[in-house]
């Protein structure tokens, strides 16, 4: 292979004579057999491994190993393992074994931006900055567990739950996160035995809301409560998305607050996709996403958290619908840092790209469906595409009925403006912010910077921009065309907006939102009309 | 509130970082909040106490506030 290609489809890990060797016996051999035959302490490579008899085992003499096995009749292949990632992106130990990542497709969301911009909040028992939580955007965070002044954590959900939204990836350490580029904003809502107040978890939400995070997680639940539910009228008034645990009950019926009006209740799945023994299920849930399954070997969720062993930190396999929420909220936290735009357009995408399980159509056991944030992610690049293709279309009509010149140009930039490079994100190129900007339609650029409550200020996403770049570049010969490209692909991602309501300008009722954005989109296409106008004129005159 | 009993099998159980429940012959489970021995672990116990408003992590059952644990 040449050096090119390997660079795009991955290096093979440094060689060393210690490490992970990987087996393929003849399918059907049993791990019983598998071990005796090879005389080492096989496991399934992953809980779906079983089927293909694919087992691996840490050995420290590979060579002699490989050579030794490769002629056995009862294996078909064997080797060293490698990892093949896209420019070995990530480099986390623990990610070829993170079968949830797999599973809801984490790789995706991080060439998406990782949800850079986005805070969410945890309220649990506390984060701690593990070792793998070094790189993750840790905020101060506060405490309302009377006696207890830190949010730092004094049980370890709460780091693992942080671990599974935003644990610090491509470090070389350990285990990945979804919204790896998310900010974490801990409250401690939990005391060190995993129990919490029902004012406890209401004045957390408030100050999640206060402190502008875009998604709360509630890995928690208990009886109804009152104040729990007003705070989590308050947040969703303000566009926050607020996901919740169903419960661990293994039976009928989904805890609250993951049942409270508006909250995005989690069902647990297992490495097999059906559901975990131990979920709770009924009405009310929404989506299911992995919460593990330790009956199966290597089926918990794997995060770092803390331990009271001499290092203070381990990766530790837990399982619960706790740990299926985060999911949720981190795949949230990708969608809306990728600049999906309102919370109702992210919790669409979610509930679209869900992989139906159970009975078709929506049920009461995985909702939705199970998460899938990478389909959820191609619905968004689908739609930029057709963006792409309206603000072209607009552009040329726009130019046609202005009789202005250089429609082809003006089409490409409306296009770029509309949709961006929409096809960028699915190539499977290592994330970089470049790539990812250039994969954003314009309206979407601050959001990394600025959060995507700031980004979706009423003067961003509105004909200012435009405008002025009507009026300084429109009536000149050089450059008119860029700005009559421009208007045309922003009126067409606004009115989009306005239509199906994927845009939600901050501090604006839901009833002038769309006012404003369909107003001020049509107005972007006056000025593109207007410059094609003045371009007709200005050859007119010279003819 | 004035305290009450419950009693069935004192589990441990494996959902987030662990709970001790309560769990009685017809399947319905109290989640235990307080000081549990765990010497008693897998054995039929009663336990006094009351039913707490408290929210959990691991909502493995009907929160229980315990005052104290003996075989039953």
């Amino acid at each position: 292979m040449s050096v090119p290609l390997l660079l795009l489809f991955g290096l093979p890990a440094a060689a060393s004579d210690e490490g992970l060797l990987v087996v393929d016996l003849i399918d059907g051999t049993s791990l019983a057999e598998a071990q005796e035959l090879s005389g080492l302490p096989l496991r399934w490579a992953n809980p779906r491994s079983e089927d293909e008899s694919l087992a691996v085992a840490e050995v420290e003499d590979l060579p002699e190993q490989v050579q030794r096995l490769s002629a056995h009749p009862q294996i078909e292949a064997v080797e060293a393992s490698l990892s093949y990632q896209a420019l070995g992106w990530p480099d986390d130990p623990l990610y070829p074994s993170q079968w949830n990542m797999h599973t809801v497709g984490a790789a995706q969301g991080w060439r998406m931006g990782g949800g850079r911009g986005v805070t969410v909040a945890v309220i649990d028992t506390g984060v701690s900055s593990v070792a793998d939580l070094q790189g993750t955007l840790l905020l101060d965070g506060f405490s309302f567990v009377p006696g207890r002044a830190s949010a730092a954590d004094d049980n370890g959900h709460g780091t693992h739950v942080a671990g599974t939204i935003a644990q610090t990836t491509h470090n070389g350490l350990g285990a990945v996160g979804l919204a790896n580029q998310a900010r974490i904003l801990p409250l401690k809502a939990l005391a060190a035995q995993g129990g919490g107040q029902s004012e406890w978890i209401a004045s957390a939400i408030d100050e999640a809301v206060d402190q502008g995070a875009d998604v709360i997680n509630l890995s928690l639940g208990g009886p109804r409560s009152a104040v729990i539910q007003v705070a989590v009228d308050k947040a969703l008034a303000r566009g926050v998305l607020v996901v919740a645990a169903a419960g661990n009950t293994g039976r009928e019926g989904v805890g609250w607050p993951a049942k409270a009006d508006g909250v995005i209740a989690v069902s647990a799945t297992g490495p097999s996709d059906t559901l975990a023994p131990y979920s709770s299920w009924g009405e009310g849930v929404e989506l299911s996403a992995p919460g593990g399954d330790k009956q199966q070997a290597g089926g918990g969720i794997v995060q770092d958290t803390i331990d009271a062993g001499a290092e203070g930190h381990a990766f530790k396999e837990l399982q619960g619908t706790s740990m299926a929420s985060p999911h949720v909220a981190g795949a949230a936290a990708v969608l809306l840092g990728a600049g999906a735009g309102s919370a109702a357009h992210t919790e669409r995408l979610l509930k679209q790209g869900a992989v139906d399980l159970g009975e078709a159509g929506p049920d009461s056991r995985f909702g939705h469906g199970r998460l899938d944030l990478a389909a959820s992610a191609r619905i968004l690049v689908q739609q930029r595409g057709l963006l792409f293709l309206a603000g072209s279309l607009l552009a040329a009509l726009m130019v046609g009925f202005g009789g202005g010149s250089r429609r082809l140009p003006i089409a490409i930039v409306a296009g770029l403006s509309a949709g961006g490079l929409f096809f960028l994100p699915l190539l499977p190129l290592p994330p970089s912010l470049g790539l990812d900007l250039l994969g954003r339609p314009l309206l979407a650029w601050p959001t990394p910077f600025v959060g995507p409550r700031l980004a979706a200020n009423p003067l961003w996403l509105s004909a200012l921009l435009p405008a002025l770049l009507t009026f300084v570049l429109g009536p000149t010969r050089t450059l008119g065309w860029l700005a009559a490209g421009l208007s045309a692909g922003v009126g067409a991602h606004l009115i989009h907006g306005a239509v199906t309501g994927s845009l939600a300008p901050t501090w604006l009722p839901a009833s002038a939102a769309t006012a404003w954005l369909g107003v001020n989109g049509l107005l972007c296409l006056l000025f593109t009309l207007a410059v094609a106008g003045l371009d007709r004129l200005r050859r007119e005159r010279r003819s | 509130m004035s305290s009450t009993s419950i009693e069935g099998r004192l589990i441990r159980v494996d959902l987030g970082t662990g709970a001790w429940v309560v769990e009685q012959a017809d399947g319905q489970r109290f989640e235990l909040h307080g000081s549990v021995p765990g010497a008693l672990e897998g054995k039929r116990v009663r336990v006094r106490g009351r039913p707490s408003a408290l929210h959990s992590a691991a909502m493995a059952g009907a929160p229980f506030d315990v005052q104290s644990i003996e075989p039953a």
